[in-house]
């Protein structure tokens, strides 16, 4: 049996090493753009139409899109609510509506006269702008007029993109708190023409102000014969939860769009190191980052026969996130970021890019003593702990902030079905990134499910309480990374009884070796 | 050996520079093309022998088009920078107005009517510009963008042969049309530099270039076959012609195009950049200067021919014999 | 019988790692070639400058740059600049394709590090070479930077140091 897990176990690692250090086939870029957005609503004339209608109309993707305003907010797919809508019904959805030539007017603030003009799109192309853009702009002969005109090649990165919120659920709980969950399905689509169709646009459609009545009335005619090239690229799902149905859809809308993000490779933001000690990148709100966010590093080395090749580095999570919302100047305050693995360090002028994650680890492993004894409660007794941390926030320096949840049982004691859970706060530490050291505090909420009746709510409400011990836990966990996201830990903890009920009492007294005592727990952990 | 190598090199740059110093400028004049004052509406119509044809209005296009005075004048910023102010185009066009009359009356004079010049070839004379530049730019407009295609030809006065072509567009924008254009100026700035200074090289290597056409009047009582003895051999008056442009032109570099009773014509004539005016001093020379001492070896015995000169712009000259 | 085996496939070994370390010379010898460079115009460059992107190879990326900035001031001076789709060709400033080993000793003391050069190049990269335009090549570095020639003040230099002659030289 150890064999087998030591086996696995070295398996497991050595894939993971080797996958760390693969190359990338794709040569990962740091030439982010950015790109516009129309959210569509899809009604489905059954219930809760106006809800939907009402959340994705408010809900804002992030200051990293470009709202491009269309005059179709909302799409019907007449079916039950309580069903998903699939890809084929939302193509045929979107293929009875013009998208393309919504996302054309827009950005060219087409007029009912059909005439347009550029300014949505220059002051896009200024908005976007990097620093180098604007140093590159100031060496040439065309000046600060190219950030603008770079504005006409982001028309391109127009997306549209479908939320269908559905199987709308809710609990309410004993005391009466209603909790609702949403299902969500997003189908973004996007405009993929070229420069030589835009060209071809301008051709055929633009009308100039010396053009006489009958150029104008064929320009318009063949506005309205455009055929605007869109597909759909990608698609995700995703659950939302809220206090309030709105809150819940909205929470499903930005879920959708973070799993979007995670299929849709323009949308990561991607940029590159411009300073280390602290590491340093020029991006902030304007590109929605936020704490936390976690990047991953590219350096790139060219093969034999000269051929790029990037090559996949450590990952790094933002810290101190600069506000850049405005005009690149050349002077761009940056972000902070903090490695948080990889053996070699970031260096100035890597690439990094956005790889979203659920900044959540799940440890499991043995645990031995705290609260559980041994026999006669002279030995240390054996538990399972499941737990998972979630990271509120990490600074520069590499402390971080996160919140604890915890699930086990004791496996000593089993004939009582003792099995705990817990909430808490823990204070990250990094001696090295490879090294996190965390003081926690915890508290245990230790139920004998085998003591706990189950007959109408109220009693059970009374034995469940009366058959369990709340538990103080402050310790200490050291983690360990191995491969990144996978990492080894250890904690060293105290559990002191601060309350227990009078069933839980009476356990204690008849043989439930559970009391104050020192402990200890190892095992993995892996990074969601 | 290196050392001794480098010093006969600046020697030898420093002799040629001291002789080419005595050298004129060639006068460099910016002329908007015939295709661009054709789009642009910038045409005039003039009779021409009793023939109505077309042709550019370069007063009006100077006088009425900004672009093009931003164009100018930006090239006549660099190529000032690199000492060779250009002729105003527009100041020429005002002196040829108060001087037109006077011309027009001058070429009332003469019997032989049907050499007329063009508006260009007499700009190119009385401005004695050795190179114009032919300038043509369209400007496109590509939705809100727009985008300038240029076409700079550096002809050269005297050959008509092109010195240095420059073809190309400028970036697609949105910026003010001011700037495009001197964009498009300075993207073939340098390039037309180099076509420049490779034309001087070859100058400077080989003389200019330019044609001689000869033409016999019925009231001439001979024709370029008739026989003339000289240095005691007898030959034909064509034949004689023909020695004296391989004796006169650079290294007897010419080429004989057209040879008949009536009609005698060299091209790829190179001759000697500069020569010497009635008090000596070294003046640069035109066709017709070059041609002169030609037309007074006709005049006198044993050929005794009545002899007319009319130039066509710098680089050509036509010689009547029989009338002038 | 046994050793004419062995024999050959020493000499087989031999030939092939001979092979192959010339293979690595010359390799090495490309790199650090004079014109094994890529430079391309980024832009028509505002007036008297050339506004291009160029490559250069180093140990470090500290001398991969320093490479680079020399590569864009003998492009100007000997090569040319390629020109792009709206920006035309930039002749070279030295036409002719001896200049170099007829002026050598000039050329050394105007390339020399700290040398002359640098007063006609201006980097335009904002910060350091990064992203692909930084890439680990067997022996040190390659970087791309954006640089600003002094194109006219390089060719009045080179003028007025007697290399090249002046358009309006002979008149």
């Amino acid at each position: 049996m150890k064999k087998l897990l030591i086996t696995a176990l070295s398996t497991a690692l050595c894939c993971t090493a080797a996958f760390s250090q693969a190359k990338v086939r794709e040569v990962v870029t740091s030439d982010y753009q950015r790109n516009g957005i129309s959210v569509v609503a899809v009604e489905r004339s059954a219930q809760y139409d106006s809800d939907v209608l009402q959340t994705v109309s408010r809900f804002n993707p992030g200051n990293k899109f470009d709202f491009n305003a269309i005059p179709t907010t909302s799409v019907r797919i007449p079916k039950d609510r309580t069903l998903s809508v699939s890809q084929a019904e939302a193509n045929a959805a979107f293929n009875s509506v013009s998208f393309g030539k919504q996302i054309l007017s827009s950005v060219f603030n087409r007029r009912a006269d059909g005439t347009m003009d550029d300014k949505t799109v220059r002051y896009r192309g200024n908005y976007n702008a990097k620093d180098q853009d604007v140093i590159n702009a100031r060496a040439s002969q065309i000046g600060l007029e190219a950030l603008g005109d770079a504005g006409y090649a982001l028309v391109n990165n127009s997306y549209i993109v479908f939320i269908d919120l559905w199987n709308v659920t809710s609990k309410t709980d004993d005391q009466g708190k209603v909790t609702y969950y949403v299902n969500g399905n997003a189908f973004a689509y996007k405009t993929t023409f070229d420069e030589a169709w835009l060209n071809g646009f301008y051709t055929d459609c633009w009308i100039y102000d010396d053009d006489d009545a009958t150029v104008r009335s064929a320009k318009i005619r063949a506005f309205e014969d455009l055929d605007v090239p869109v597909s759909n690229i990608a698609s995700a799902s995703a659950k939302g939860s809220g206090n309030t149905l709105q809150g819940a859809m909205l929470d499903a809308c930005q879920n959708l769009i973070i799993n979007l993000e995670n299929a849709i490779p323009a949308w990561n933001v991607a940029l590159t190191v411009m300073a280390t000690r602290p590491l340093r990148a020029k991006c902030g709100t304007k590109e929605s980052i936020s704490n936390g966010d976690r990047f991953r590093a590219y350096s790139y080395r060219e093969d034999r026969e000269g051929n790029l090749i990037s090559v996949k580095r450590g990952f790094l999570r933002a810290t101190t996130v600069s506000d850049n919302i405005g005009m690149a100047t050349g002077d761009t305050e940056p972000t902070e970021f903090y490695q948080i693995s990889g053996n070699a360090n970031i260096q100035e002028g890597w690439t990094i890019k956005q790889s979203n994650d659920l900044k959540m680890g799940v440890s499991f492993g043995p645990r031995f003593g705290g609260f559980s004894h041994g026999k006669n409660g002279k030995s240390l007794g054996l538990g399972l702990a499941l737990d998972v941390d979630y990271l509120l926030s990490i600074n520069t320096k590499g402390f971080a902030s996160y919140a604890l949840m915890s699930a086990g049982l004791d496996v000593s004691n089993a004939g009582y079905a003792p099995v705990y859970v817990g909430v808490g706060y823990g204070f990250g530490l990094h001696l090295t990134r490879m090294v996190e050291l965390m003081p926690y505090i915890m508290i245990l909420d230790d139920m004998l499910l085998s003591k706990s009746g189950t007959s109408t709510p109220g009693a059970n409400k009374t034995n469940l309480m009366s058959a369990s011990a709340f538990i103080a836990e402050p310790g200490f966990r050291i983690s360990l990374n191995i491969a990144y996201p996978f990492q080894i830990y250890a904690k060293g903890f105290y559990d002191l009884m601060i309350y227990q009920g009078p069933v839980y009492k009476s356990c204690v007294s008849y043989g439930l070796n559970h009391g104050n005592g020192l402990g200890f727990a190892a095992g993995i952990k892996w990074t969601f | 050996m290196k050392k001794a190598l480098i010093l006969a090199a600046s020697l030898l740059l420093a002799c040629q520079i001291t002789g080419w110093s005595q050298a004129k400028k060639p006068v460099i004049m910016v002329v908007p093309s015939d295709s661009w004052c054709q789009r642009n509406g910038f045409v005039q119509t003039v009779n021409q022998s009793g023939t109505t044809v077309t042709m550019s209005d370069y007063a009006r296009a100077m006088r009425e088009n900004a672009d093009m005075r931003t164009v100018v004048s930006a090239m006549g910023d660099f190529m000032a920078k690199n000492d060779f102010p250009i002729q105003s185009l527009e100041q020429e066009l005002k002196r040829l107005q108060t001087e037109d009359a006077e011309l027009s009356m001058m070429t009332g004079k003469k019997s032989g009517g049907e050499i007329e010049e063009t508006p260009l070839e007499r700009l190119r004379r009385s401005a004695k510009a050795d190179i114009i530049l032919d300038m043509d730019y369209e400007i496109h407009r590509i939705g809100p963008k727009r985008q300038v295609s240029f076409n700079l030809q550096a002809v050269d006065a005297y050959s008509s042969k092109i010195i240095s072509g420059n073809t190309g567009v400028g970036s697609d924008s949105s910026a003010p049309m001011t700037t495009l254009l001197e964009e498009a100026v300075l993207s073939f700035k340098d390039n037309f530099l180099s076509g420049l200074q490779h034309h001087f090289d070859d100058l400077f290597a080989n003389g200019r270039e330019i044609s001689i056409t000869l033409l016999r009047y019925d009231s001439c009582p001979i024709d370029f076959e008739e026989e003339f003895e000289v240095n005691g051999q007898d030959a034909e008056l064509a034949e004689i012609i023909e020695a004296w442009v391989a004796d006169n032109s650079k290294e007897g570099r010419f080429n004989t195009a057209a040879k008949s009773a009536n009609r005698i014509r060299f091209n790829q004539v190179r001759i000697p950049l500069y020569g010497k005016n009635l008090n000596g001093r070294d003046v640069a020379i035109d066709a017709e200067a070059f041609a002169r001492p030609l037309v007074k070896m006709l005049k006198k015995a044993p050929y005794n021919l009545v002899v007319g000169s009319a130039p066509k712009g710098l680089g050509e000259v036509w010689i009547t014999i029989g009338d002038k | 019988m046994k050793r004419i085996v062995f024999f050959a496939l020493a000499s087989v070994l031999l030939l092939s790692a001979a092979a192959a370390s010339a293979q690595n010379k010359d390799r090495r010898k490309s790199f650090s070639s004079w014109e094994n460079y890529e430079i391309t115009t980024e832009k028509v460059g505002v007036d008297g400058t050339k506004f291009v992107k160029v490559w250069g190879f180093g140990k470090n990326a500290d001398a991969a740059v320093m490479a680079a900035k020399k590569n864009a001031v003998h492009a100007c001076i000997f090569r040319g600049i390629p020109g792009n789709a709206t920006a035309m060709a930039t002749p070279p400033i030295c036409s002719n394709p001896d200049a170099l080993s007829a002026n050598e000793d000039y050329f050394t003391n105007f390339f020399a590090a700290g040398g002359p050069y640098l007063s006609y190049i201006t980097m335009t990269t904002d910060g350091i070479p990064s992203g692909t335009d930084k890439r680990k090549v067997k022996g040190g570095y390659k970087v791309g930077i954006y640089v600003q020639v002094m194109y006219d003040n390089l060719k009045r230099k080179l003028e007025a140091d007697g290399i090249v002659r002046k358009l309006s030289s002979g008149f």
